[in-house]
């Protein structure tokens, strides 16, 4: 069941790459939530009955895992315990604003948690039926909320801000 | 710009072969892992102030017992008081930190985006009400075991007067309004340091009842 997970998660390793790049932004602790969601996807394996697909199944577990995350450090704030290596603050260049995929990063931002989510697999193309399912919402209200969210952060990219 | 423009730069972003720190994370050893080290520094953080308020707890309640049961130590209400006080402190305090723990541990991953948090706003409420009960029954009943031993230890309700010789009634009235007042200091602690989690979690699912 190892290997055969290893296998997936090495298939699908861009998926948690782009969830932990929207959740935690720029957040020095971004590789540790990438390990913790490694952990918690393996623990959840069991539950995974291939009822979907792996892929949807596994959005759900890391977009669960990235909000509970961002639940326990507001909860137990991490502060700099941790060594000052590890506690090591990514440097960004100046010229960022010119970098398109990091102005979308930083309006994805601004976005709720439940909105991040939403976007992410909408960007991915996933379907209103699958998107609806994995957020919990309705099919039809999810093209809605995709079309608001598209507007914001057009707005937050053509602003520069929100 | 265009809508479109959005999915022209996030395959734009991720087509690119770009250096990335998931790379070096070697998968096998990471799920051997309980959590990550972040994760668990914050975990154990919580577990060592479990610890050292049970253990100071059990040695504040052996040195009681010993005093009272096998010393056969008599102490005026004056020195009660504060004892108890610290007592109760002390059993708040590894309470709470017991109840942080059990919210930081509890996930509900495998469920949809808004049942889990749905889930975990009752287990959060659910907390916040039995610790809210507990506290309102301890420190109640604290507070009528207090005041009838006072006016058994005065010789009945007849006796009550401003000025005693065991306590002043004032002073015990001021022990006892405390003692009913530190449930609702309870919930209102608890309502400060979960403010964020629950702004963020209502404004969520807010968002989701919208949606449904």
């Amino acid at each position: 069941m190892e290997k055969e997970f290893i296998e997936l998660i090495i298939k699908h390793q861009g998926v948690l790459q782009k969830i932990c790049n929207i959740y935690f932004y720029r957040n020095p602790f971004k590789e540790d939530y990438y390990q913790e969601i490694l952990i918690r996807l393996w623990k959840s394996y069991p539950s995974f009955k291939n009822q979907s697909a792996f892929s949807t199944w596994l959005y759900r577990v890391a977009i669960n895992t990235s909000i509970d995350i961002i639940r326990k450090q507001n909860l137990q704030p991490i502060h700099s315990e941790l060594s000052k290596i590890e506690f090591n603050i990514p440097e960004y260049e100046h010229n960022i604003e010119s970098d398109r995929k990091d102005k979308l990063y930083l309006a994805i931002n601004h976005l709720s948690d439940v909105e991040k989510a939403i976007i992410i697999l909408y960007l991915d193309d996933y379907s209103y039926k699958e998107i609806a399912e994995t957020i919990g919402i309705s099919e039809s209200n999810t093209g809605v909320k995709i079309n608001r969210i598209k507007n914001q952060l057009i707005k937050i990219l053509e602003n520069g801000q929100k | 710009m265009d809508k479109n423009d959005l999915k022209s730069i996030w395959y734009e972003a991720h087509t690119k072969n770009d250096e990335n720190i998931y790379n070096k994370v070697d998968i096998e050893k990471t799920i051997r892992m309980n959590h990550s080290k972040a994760i668990s520094k914050v975990l154990s953080d919580v577990k060592l102030k479990i610890l050292i308020n049970a253990i100071v707890l059990i040695i504040f309640t052996g040195l009681m017992i010993y005093a009272f049961l096998y010393l056969k130590l008599h102490l005026s209400l004056n020195s009660i008081i504060p004892l108890t006080l610290a007592g109760l402190f002390l059993l708040f305090k590894t309470t709470s930190e017991i109840q942080r723990l059990f919210i930081l541990t509890k996930t509900a991953d495998h469920m949809s985006v808004k049942e889990s948090m749905l889930i975990f706003r009752k287990k959060l409420n659910k907390i916040k009400i039995i610790d809210f009960i507990v506290y309102l029954i301890f420190f109640y009943m604290s507070a009528i075991g207090i005041a009838y031993c006072y006016v058994k230890d005065i010789g009945g309700v007849k006796n009550l007067s401003w000025s005693n010789n065991i306590l002043p009634l004032p002073l015990l009235l001021i022990f006892i309004l405390l003692l009913l007042f530190i449930p609702w200091l309870v919930k209102y602690q608890h309502n400060q340091s979960y403010k964020k989690i629950y702004s963020n979690l209502n404004d969520s699912v807010s968002i989701l009842n919208d949606l449904s």
